[in-house]
């Protein structure tokens, strides 16, 4: 039984005026783990990494202990998209030896899809769920700004793609860095891990992009879900059927995960391939995402909270 | 003379061409406060306004000396409990509280020992782990009462804060606000029964279709409105006992069951409202929730208006 008779304690410890931006984003991040679904999908976003990690173990342990029945590497690729959409074993294994940093650009773009979905799935309900149960009041009746709530969801959504491209790439790196031969240390090695956090930034811009410009205008995060999945089905499937229909690769810029590969291909150490316009793919990968969050935040600091 | 508390001159408030709010103008000084009106009346769009959540088509709004629309400034200094209650379900009542707590600025132990505290008083030790999902309406309501009290707020906004809650628990709530006050804090909470209000407060403002109808003391509102019967439904487990038990009451007119419950009048409510805690309290009344329709507030208004 309550006991409003008892002594009343005053809280008079300090106020923090810090950012609240880790803290939503974090108290955002914190109940999606308990679904237990989502370490499922976590598990089936990392079906590349899982590959290429036994790839790995195969051309260092693998030599040793199977002699000369593991696969011969491939030259390494100098060009983006020079191996295909499919995972190519011998390519793979020539990126490890030759070229640590061209194999993170092959994981991330293996991981693309993965890396759409599994946030779709999991921060579908950022915004949306607020809008509809009236988090919305809760939030913004706190001195928690338009801002501050914005970036922690962006924080949040940006954590799960992450775990799709960041985390199996720093794994990857690990695993080589312990596992590889003296040969392969170099300044491309120890670089990695910038490289990583840049190019795994443009696909959460993608990701989150998409994903939070349709949880702002939805209300229900299974819709959420399924037209962001549809949007980056849609454009994968268009650009690889116009690509086809009239002979000419340059449609392929139309598909999200060929756009952001063509702008993180520098930062690995590989060539655009001529085929494929730079400008384009700047265009969908960097102009496109930015306008939608930008169209968030202009729907967010209109918003007055609906009765 | 000391500043009010919160100042409204001429506030009007439109949602395209539905006029919520039509010019008011009212001033509160301190103490609790109840804003009586029939659902509709344009009690919910007021707090709103007076918790910065809503900007005002028209007229000015000051609430501690600021304007409230978007004000961290302000929102550090007020407590709010909204009406909706399909809150951050996937949080458990402690991690719920101790959050809301945390954007305030409370630091973590801390905001996790007030979060235990509150939770406590509002009778939710047992359940403050456990999702709100799981909730039943009147544990929601006291986990929402719980954050909108828990970090001693100088000002605090009630919208239907009885609403879901057993007899009891309503006493319980109304002790609390009065404590709130007690403490030096200025309450402002939304009813549409006079009742409740009256339990708490003899200040009342009431708002009948978007207008300040009246402003003043409950008591001389009471006596117009014991002219028209009371209603209030009582939910039960066993309505047939619950409803032959009531009816023996002096201050009941008439009780039929209905709807998993019983359909009480009474020309007497504050009698009937005291009785209904008092039993409750002993335990073996089986009153899991109390509505009151709000047709004899809308009659009193009516009244009024005209």
């Amino acid at each position: 039984m309550p006991v409003f008779e008892q002594g009343y304690r005053r809280y008079v410890g300090e106020r923090s005026t810090g950012s609240r931006i880790p803290l939503i984003a974090w108290e955002n991040i914190r109940p999606r783990m308990k679904w237990w679904g989502w370490v499922l999908l976590f598990l089936l976003s990392f079906w590349p990494y899982v590959i290429y990690a036994v790839l790995i173990f195969m051309t260092t342990l693998g030599t040793s202990m199977f002699g000369n029945r593991a696969m011969p590497p491939l030259p390494p690729p100098t060009v983006a998209f020079a191996s295909g959409d499919g995972v190519n074993p011998g390519a793979v294994l020539g990126l490890l030896q030759g070229n640590m940093l061209g194999l993170v650009w092959e994981l991330l773009h293996h991981a693309s899809f993965a890396s759409v979905i599994f946030p779709a799935v999991v921060a579908a309900g950022l915004l949306a769920s607020d809008r509809r149960t009236g988090g919305l009041q809760i939030y913004f009746s706190r001195p928690v700004t338009k801002l501050d709530y914005m970036l922690g969801k962006i924080l949040a959504a940006a954590s799960f793609v992450a775990l799709t491209t960041a985390a199996p790439c720093f794994l990857l790196w690990i695993e080589s860095v312990a596992f590889g031969s003296a040969s392969t240390f170099t300044w491309k090695t120890w670089i990695a891990p910038l490289v990583i956090l840049g190019a795994s930034s443009f696909y959460a811009l993608w990701s989150v992009a998409l994903v939070m410009s349709l949880s702002a205008v939805m209300r229900r995060p299974a819709f959420v879900t399924i037209v962001a999945a549809f949007v980056n089905l849609a454009l994968e499937g268009l650009g690889a059927i116009l690509s086809e229909a009239y002979r000419d690769k340059a449609w392929h810029v139309l598909q999200p995960s060929y756009a952001i590969g063509t702008l993180t291909a520098p930062l690995c150490g590989l060539q655009i391939p001529d085929w494929i316009s730079a400008p384009a793919a700047f265009g969908i990968a960097f102009v496109l995402p930015v306008t939608l969050l930008a169209l968030v935040w202009w729907r967010l600091r209109a918003v007055e909270v609906s009765t | 003379m000391t500043a009010p508390v919160i100042e409204v001159r001429d506030l009007s408030r439109s949602y395209g061409e539905v006029v919520a709010l039509n010019e008011i103008t009212f001033e509160i000084s301190g103490g609790v406060v109840g804003l009586l009106g029939p659902n509709g009346a344009g009690k919910s769009t007021l707090l709103k306004i007076l918790t910065g959540e809503l900007r005002p088509s028209l007229g000015t709004v000051s609430v501690l000396g600021m304007t409230p629309f978007a004000n961290p400034d302000l929102f550090h200094r007020i407590g709010i409990c909204p009406e909706q209650d399909a809150i951050f379900e996937d949080l458990t009542g402690r991690e719920f509280v101790s959050f809301l707590l945390r954007l305030r600025g409370v630091d973590p132990e801390s905001s996790g020992r007030l979060a235990e505290e509150w939770l406590d008083r509002f009778g939710l030790a047992d359940a403050m782990n456990r999702r709100i999902r799981g909730y039943s309406k009147g544990m929601r309501q006291r986990a929402k009462l719980a954050f909108a009290l828990a970090h001693d707020p100088e000002l605090l906004f009630l919208d239907e804060p009885l609403t879901g809650l057993d007899p009891l628990w309503r006493h319980n709530v109304q002790k609390a606000l009065k404590e709130a006050a007690a403490r030096g804090a200025t309450v402002i909470f939304s009813s549409h029964v006079l009742y409740e209000i009256e339990a708490a407060t003899r200040q009342v403002l009431m708002i009948h279709r978007g207008r300040l109808a009246a402003q003043g003391d409950a008591r001389e509102i009471r006596a117009l409105i014991d002219k028209y019967p009371h209603r209030v439904h009582l939910t039960a487990e066993r309505p047939r006992e619950l409803g032959v038990r009531v009816l023996s009451w002096d201050c009941v007119e008439s009780a039929a069951v209905r709807e998993g419950g019983v359909d009480v009048t009474t020309p007497r409510p504050d009698v009937f409202y005291a009785r209904l805690t008092a039993e409750a309290s002993e335990g073996d009344l089986g009153v899991s929730g109390c509505v009151s329709p709000d047709d004899s507030i809308k009659a009193l208004f009516e009244t009024l208006v005209r």
